[in-house]
């Protein structure tokens, strides 16, 4: 699954470490997700959203095909 | 950043259950070596005895089922949880290799009590899988 989180985080000038800390949850955690080496639970990709202030549509993006 | 994440209480709570695990094993380990071996410890004293170090190697596998409870970091569960699975793969996979090489072939004896060693050197074949395929070898190596 594809994510903005990356450019998110860069409009924002958050490290991966920030955006970690605002999640409580591992900088690798955000790494992970950031590269689409893992998908986050249906819990956490609405902490995300709220982190951001957008909705979980927002950031994810449907894998097309 | 290792700094930071053993002050995680969950892991510092694995790190110390680890230790206690592993000095009630080398303590009953020696206990076992110097009263039954040397000693002649005998009867059920000695069965008692000679279970210990077994028991406090049991300890370990509850030690690191607690930690995958106790994580709260969904991604490290996942990272704990495929460490587990390549090590009881590797041991599995070992194990009935070689009871069949037992079985068939002239090749000296395996005791028992290596394989659960062996699991414990796969936790750390699972971190490095872990760090090729995901990026990070995890919290716990």
């Amino acid at each position: 699954m594809k994510n903005r989180l990356r450019v998110l985080r860069a409009e924002r000038e958050w490290s991966q470490q920030d955006l970690a800390e605002r999640l409580e949850v591992s900088r690798q955690s955000v790494n992970a997700i950031e590269t689409g080496k893992y998908d986050p639970s249906l819990p956490l990709a609405f902490r995300i959203a709220d982190v951001f202030g957008l909705t979980i549509e927002e950031i994810f993006l449907r894998d097309e095909g | 950043m290792i700094a930071d994440l053993k002050k995680k209480p969950e892991v510092k709570r694995y790190l110390l259950r680890i230790i206690v695990a592993m000095t009630v094993y080398l303590g009953s380990l020696y206990g076992a070596e110097v009263l039954i071996e040397d000693g002649g410890l005998s009867g059920w004293p000695a069965y008692a005895l000679a279970a210990l170090p077994g028991i406090a190697f049991a300890a370990v596998f509850w030690i690191f089922a607690r930690l995958i409870i106790e994580e709260r970091d969904e991604f490290q569960r996942l990272l704990y949880i495929r460490q587990v699975m390549v090590a009881t793969g590797i041991t599995l996979t070992a194990a009935a290799i070689w009871g069949f090489f037992e079985t068939y072939l002239p090749v000296p004896h395996i005791a028992a009590f290596w394989w659960p060693t062996l699991w414990f050197f796969g936790i750390g074949v699972g971190a490095i899988y872990n760090k090729i395929t995901m990026g990070t070898a995890g919290e716990c190596r």
